[in-house]
């Protein structure tokens, strides 16, 4: 899911699979054979793939479990898979800074699209669309496609509808905000707009904030405005920065953004 | 001008309540010339017309200089304009040159709707001083005056006395007998009855205003009586107890029979003309000879007639002999009347009464349609001209009126609007149209119920003026505009943009919706123009100020300039307007856009609820291949248990649905919210669409997740019934009922590490019927778990599915084989914890279940199977206890050495049982032919285990017991039991047979060896425990 590209991107290892590997990993050191049985419980109709490609991306994509002298132990801190919440944070500060990956790229790619994505109504069409347009992603194929969605939607790039994704990256603007934002800035406090782009920018480099925010970001920005997390305001003789324009938002630019305390 | 002098202009001069009220400078100054009347020769309506102007119609109809004689009938239903039609021809006649028309030689007489009763008539034709003849004039004269001179009360009586005599006279049979025709007059002298025929609104009122009074209520027919008149129960009742016999009868009659009452309305209205006519005291002949007079004497004078009568549905008493007089054609036999152009007005539904020969009798018709009026340039005009009259000064317009009125000339009002405004023209000269535009007018127009010029100017125009002058002379509480129609904004992200504008309020909001969409383009679009000028939805701004909206900045910065919507103007439509069909799925579309407009702004009930629920669960849930907005299994909700609590439909609940429900019980609630209202327009975007490809999505998608994003982890918290870091102990409720069923089962279970013992729980545990279990306890433990087949069969489908991995929709959890792999480190985690506990933790179950709920379940079977188990492993213990003790009975303590003792012992029977040719219990024999040690290691284990597990709980002893020890035991002590029988039987057979043995005589016959068997046998058998035991 996350290797260099070119990268099939499966479908199999999920996010609740790669993490149920690394849970049960830090259980106790395990070999993959017995992993495999665990995991399938012996039963015969249970498929082994998924469960290898599974451990693969925490071992090699993830760095997430590590192999041992034959046996699989945890990596990271405990505390990275007490929760999905931990687990998913994790894995959005790391596979966004790698920008070879075919995930990146396609990320990238799809984030750039803003509303042109609905009318590529079906993932086998945004894959062939972008194979068309990407020189690097010409090989990128449905099947990638829907092995990037199901991490794109648990990292918070957006919500699933039918084939198709919302492009809001609430959640994933939100994580950022909550584990990275207190480090470089106070709460509570008007930060100016353009401080706070420079730095998020960092923060998302698979969004293109050089020019007006994508619809995604500026989609992220909104709901978490309008649900009390942040403010975005708009004062006089402020450097504006562009949202993404929607016809009817009341917000389309902001000056100023306050971060409330959690 | 002032505002106040506006709205004192409109509404004492321009619009008046009754439009042939207006005086004449107002009236021509606000004429709309027809431009399209249909002009239909002779009376049929079948015929084909020709379409002329107003002009012309003056032209070849109204101008006769060949002195044609002419009935011309103007048709129209109520509102269309004819009467307005009538009057301006007559006011053009009266303003036209000497050429065209001459007093000297014309006597024009203009009958207004205005007196319509019989005495109105007459009174304004004296009024004209058109009757030359004294004697007639006198006539008149008296009779008007004598209606003057009479008490309304003395006139309402004598009309009563007028109908009761009628009845009275009537010698015709054909509705009653004529002794019922006294009954009758004597209920209507009743003086009970008098009383209320006579009060305001009753028959006798009426039939006084038609003929006295003026009345702008136009008479369709001669319904001078009604049910209502009669319907009285309480009059009746009275009646019927003190009224005299006849009318007593009466009453009778009437009381409670609908049928009747009509009867007798009906009956009494026949009469209407003659007491009409009796009571204004003049004639049908009279009348008749009245117009005949006046025909006469003008020819005397050398004059001719043109009547106008503006409507002549009122002219009730009087109507056909007036149409006879001025049918009759001059000339020939009538060489003495003069000629008559008659301009009649009726409504159509009128005219179709007439008899037939009337319609005969017509020259030519007029027909004023909806053709004439309903177009753009028509309403525009009519407006204009109607606003120019208000803002002009009433006295210039009157000056110009006295100087003829000629179109040309029209004074053009000051007025200056506020800013650069739509304008038109009238006679080439510009005209404002302010406070209105063309968007305006029209979408009023078309949303008036009845459409006419007459509800256009009252219900559009000067309602909608009354609140813009009051706005603007009091400059608070602004009404301006009026919306009865409820017309909504084209643009709803817009719409809903100005619902949720926290500063406004909630009238203020409708305000500017209302303006927007009425006046506007149908959004709320900010522009600036490169000339500085500030547009909110194609409006000025300006204007927005003028009306008290100037708070209102718009949306966007007109960044995006919204493409012109092509314009919906209905342009020369046709009469009957079929609308364009839609296809289904378009229909559906604004079904829901309705029903959901009229729960959020009408606070309605939802009509559809179900579909919109359905389109909830699409959201949180997916559908059968395709995930929902909320990733269940990856957040840590198990995607089996996501979907087995979001799949009914109740789950899902919408305030104030039709569908009743519990609201409590819901997992996603809606409440009504501009929010929710937004995310279900999203929804139905969506579902129309099929997809996201649609003007508007992005809108649409930030509405609706926010609105998730608002309620997300309430939703979350209510599928797992408890919070996201502390769920439910489901995995392992159900682990450790297939823990306990297969102890119960006695199915074995490999407990080396938690993996291989999931691997032995997970599977199907079926009944083995060759373990034979020796309590009845026990037994029911089994029947137990066959009669709760599915409650066990649901604990372990969830154990399985739940713990399985879900890739993608989360509904594929729930079918099918399961190939996905698990979780197992949360089976483990549980296994873990159980196996701490001992596998009972029936403490830790909550003390309230509730019940029947999906996550709860496993944990009601359990507490009620751990009951069980613990009072089936009572009952074991019990039965281990007499066990033991009966074998202890046999083997003296139960020790290896003992054991082995008795199980030699039972070897060396058997072989005496052989030697002896003792026959039976081979099986048993069989049995025990492996070395005693073995055997005997076998039961110490057995017993062994059936003594530890003693102290144990009730858990432990159920899994020690699994393997059914005691039945082990048990079937030992039962083989001891029979061996024990066997041998007292061969014993006590043995013992006879050695006590017979010397009483035969060729006893030295028999070996000493047999000798020695038996008694060989008898001391074992008397050594033996076996052998006491067996005598005890």
């Amino acid at each position: 899911m996350f290797k260099s590209n070119p990268d099939f991107m499966r479908m199999a290892p999920t996010p609740e699979r790669v993490l149920a590997v690394c849970r049960l990993v830090a259980q106790k050191p395990i070999s993959e054979t017995d992993l495999r049985d665990a995991m399938s419980l012996l039963n015969a109709d249970v498929d082994i793939q998924p469960i290898t490609e599974s451990v693969n991306v925490a071992l090699s994509e993830l760095d997430l479990i590590k192999n041992q002298n034959g046996l699989l132990t945890l990596a990271v801190d405990e505390s990275i898979i007490s929760s999905p919440t931990e687990f998913r944070r994790y894995v959005s500060a790391r596979v966004f800074q790698k920008k070879d990956t075919t995930f990146y790229l396609f990320t990238r790619w799809i984030i750039a699209q803003n509303e042109r994505l609905f009318s590529l109504t079906n993932w086998e069409s945004m894959a062939k669309t972008c194979a068309q347009e990407q020189a690097e992603l010409k090989a990128l194929n449905e099947n990638a496609v829907l092995g990037w969605r199901f991490w794109a939607a648990f990292l918070g790039l957006g919500y699933l509808s039918g084939t198709m994704i919302i492009p809001n990256m609430k959640l994933r603007l939100e994580d950022v905000i909550k584990t990275e934002f207190a480090k470089k800035f106070k709460c509570n406090e008007a930060i100016r707009a353009t401080d706070f782009i420079a730095w998020l920018s960092g923060k998302l480099p698979e969004v293109d904030m050089t020019g007006k925010l994508p619809l995604a970001l500026s989609a992220a920005l909104r709901t978490l405005h309008e649900l009390h997390i942040i403010e975005l305001a708009t004062w006089q003789d402020g450097e504006k920065i562009m949202l993404y324009f929607v016809d009817g938002e009341p917000i389309n630019d902001f000056t100023h953004i306050t971060v409330k305390e959690a | 001008m002032s505002w106040k002098q506006y709205s004192s202009a409109m509404e004492r001069y321009a619009i008046k309540t009754d439009d042939m009220a207006t005086e004449d400078a107002y009236f021509m100054a606000t004429h709309m010339p027809f431009a399209q009347l249909e002009v239909y020769r002779g009376g049929k309506t079948t015929a084909t017309p020709k379409v002329m102007s107003e002009a012309e119609v003056f032209d070849n109809l109204v101008y006769n200089p060949d002195n044609e004689h002419r009935l011309i009938i103007v048709r129209g239903d109520n509102g269309t304009g004819k009467s307005h039609l009538i009057r301006y021809l007559k006011a053009k006649l009266e303003h036209s040159p000497a050429t065209v028309y001459n007093p000297a030689n014309e006597q024009l007489i203009f009958l207004r709707r205005l007196n319509n009763s019989v005495r109105g008539v007459f009174s304004q034709l004296l009024e004209q001083k058109v009757i030359k003849d004294n004697d007639v004039a006198e006539k008149l004269k008296k009779f008007v005056e004598s209606s003057d001179a009479k008490s309304e009360s003395a006139f309402k009586i004598e009309i009563l006395h007028s109908y009761a005599a009628a009845v009275e006279n009537d010698e015709s049979e054909e509705v009653y007998k004529r002794a019922f025709h006294l009954n009758i007059a004597s209920f209507l002298s009743d003086s009970r009855v008098k009383e209320h025929m006579m009060r305001e609104g009753g028959a006798i009122s009426r039939c006084y205003t038609v003929i006295t009074a003026p009345s702008d209520q136009v008479l369709k027919d001669n319904t001078i009586f009604s049910a209502d008149d009669f319907n009285v129960r309480k009059l009746l009742k009275e009646v019927h107890r003190q009224g005299d016999p006849r009318a007593q009868d009466c009453a009778d009659t009437l009381l409670g029979d609908d049928d009747e009452v009509a009867k007798l309305v009906n009956y009494l209205n026949k009469f209407t003309r003659d007491v009409v006519q009796r009571c204004a005291d003049i004639s049908s002949e009279s009348t008749k000879s009245v117009f005949v007079e006046l025909r006469k004497d003008l020819k005397r004078q050398g004059k001719n007639l043109t009547l106008f009568i503006e409507d002549f549905t009122g002219f009730t008493g009087i109507d056909s002999e007036l149409i006879t007089v001025l049918s009759t054609e001059h000339g020939g036999d009538y060489a003495d009347l003069c000629r008559v152009t008659a301009i009649i007005g009726i409504t159509n539904d009128y005219y179709d009464q007439f008899r037939d020969n009337f319609t005969d009798r017509v020259t030519h018709q007029i027909s004023v349609t909806y053709n004439s009026f309903s177009t753009e340039e028509f309403l525009v005009q009519m407006s204009a001209r109607y606003l120019n009259a208000i803002y002009c000064d009433p006295d210039t317009l009157r000056d110009w009126n006295k100087n003829g009125a000629v179109l040309e000339d029209l004074p053009i009002s000051k007025f200056a609007p506020p800013c650069k405004w739509e304008t038109t023209t009238i006679e080439g000269k510009e005209v404002t149209l302010y406070p209105f535009n063309k968007n305006a007018i029209m979408s009023l127009y078309e949303h008036l119920p009845v459409k006419s010029p007459r509800r256009f100017l009252k219900d559009v125009i000067r309602a909608q003026l009354k609140e813009f002058f009051d706005g603007k002379e009091y400059g608070d509480d602004w009404h301006f505009p009026l919306n009865q129609a409820n017309i909504q904004m084209s643009n709803d992200p817009h719409s809903s943009t100005i619902d949720r504008l926290e500063s406004f309020s909630v009238a203020e909001r409708n305000r500017l919706k209302s303006v927007l969409a009425i006046w506007g383009d149908g959004s709320a679009t900010y522009a600036k123009a490169d000339d500085g000028v500030e547009t909110i939805g194609g409006l000025s701004k300006e204007f927005l100020n003028d009306i008290a909206l100037s708070e209102f900045a718009g949306i966007g910065s007109g960044a995006k300039v919204p493409e012109k919507k092509p314009e919906q103007k209905p342009v020369d439509k046709e009469p009957d307007n079929k609308p364009k069909p839609v296809d289904g799925a378009t229909k559906d579309y604004l079904k829901y856009k309705e029903d959901i407009t009229a729960w959020f702004v009408k606070n309605e009930s939802l009509k559809y609820d179900a579909d919109y629920r359905n389109w909830l669960r699409t959201l949180f849930r997916g559908d059968a291949k395709q995930c929902g907005a909320v990733n269940w299994q990856d957040i840590g909700v198990p995607a089996y248990i996501a979907d087995e609590r979001l799949a009914d439909l109740a789950a899902y609940y919408i305030d104030d649905q039709s569908q009743p429900a519990n609201a409590e019980k819901a997992i996603v609630f809606m409440d009504r919210s501009a929010e929710s209202r937004d995310a279900l327009f999203a929804l139905n975007e969506l579902r129309y669409a099929k997809g996201w490809d649609f003007e508007g999505a992005a809108y649409y998608q930030q509405r609706l997740i926010t609105w998730l994003e608002r309620r997300k982890d309430e939703v979350i918290e209510k599928v797992i019934a408890s919070k996201i870091d502390n769920q439910l102990p489901v995995l392992e409720w159900c682990i450790a009922l297939q823990y306990l069923k297969a102890c119960i089962l006695g199915h074995k279970i490999d407990m080396s590490s938690p993996v291989t013992i999931l691997e032995s729980l997970m599977k199907d545990i079926k009944r083995n019927d060759k373990i034979n279990r020796e309590t009845r306890e026990w037994n029911d433990l089994i029947q137990f778990t066959q009669n709760k087949e599915a409650d066990f069969f649901n604990a372990f489908n969830m154990l399985k599915r739940s713990a399985a991995t879900t890739m993608g929709a989360i509904h594929f959890s729930a079918e099918g084989t399961i190939k996905s792999c698990y979780r197992t480190n949360e089976l483990i985690s549980a296994v873990e914890h159980l196996m701490e506990s001992e596998w009972d933790i029936e403490k830790a179950l909550p003390e309230a279940i509730p019940a029947k709920h999906l996550l709860y379940n496993p944990a009601t079977l359990l507490k009620s199977l751990y009951t069980s188990v613990k009072k089936a492993m009572a009952a074991e213990i019990t039965q281990v206890d007499e066990v033991l003790k009966k074998v202890e009975g046999y083997v003296g303590d139960i020790n290896k050495d003992n054991l082995i003792s008795t199980l030699s012992a039972i070897q060396d029977l058997f072989s005496v049982f052989a030697q002896n040719g003792i026959l039976g219990a081979n099986d048993l024999r069989t049995k025990y032919e492996k070395a005693p040690v073995e055997v005997a290691t076998e039961i110490l284990e057995h017993t062994e285990k059936l003594i530890s597990a003693k102290n144990a709980s009730a858990v432990m002893q159920l899994k020690i017991y699994s393997d059914n020890s005691l039945n082990k035991v048990s079937d030992f002590l039962r083989d001891l039991q029979v061996i024990a029988q066997k041998a007292e039987t061969e014993g006590t057979k043995a013992t006879n047979a050695i006590a017979n043995i010397s009483g035969v005589s060729n006893m030295a016959e028999l070996s000493d060896a047999a000798k020695e068997s038996m008694k060989e046998l008898h001391g074992l058998l008397k050594n033996a425990e076996v052998y006491d035991d067996a005598t005890n």
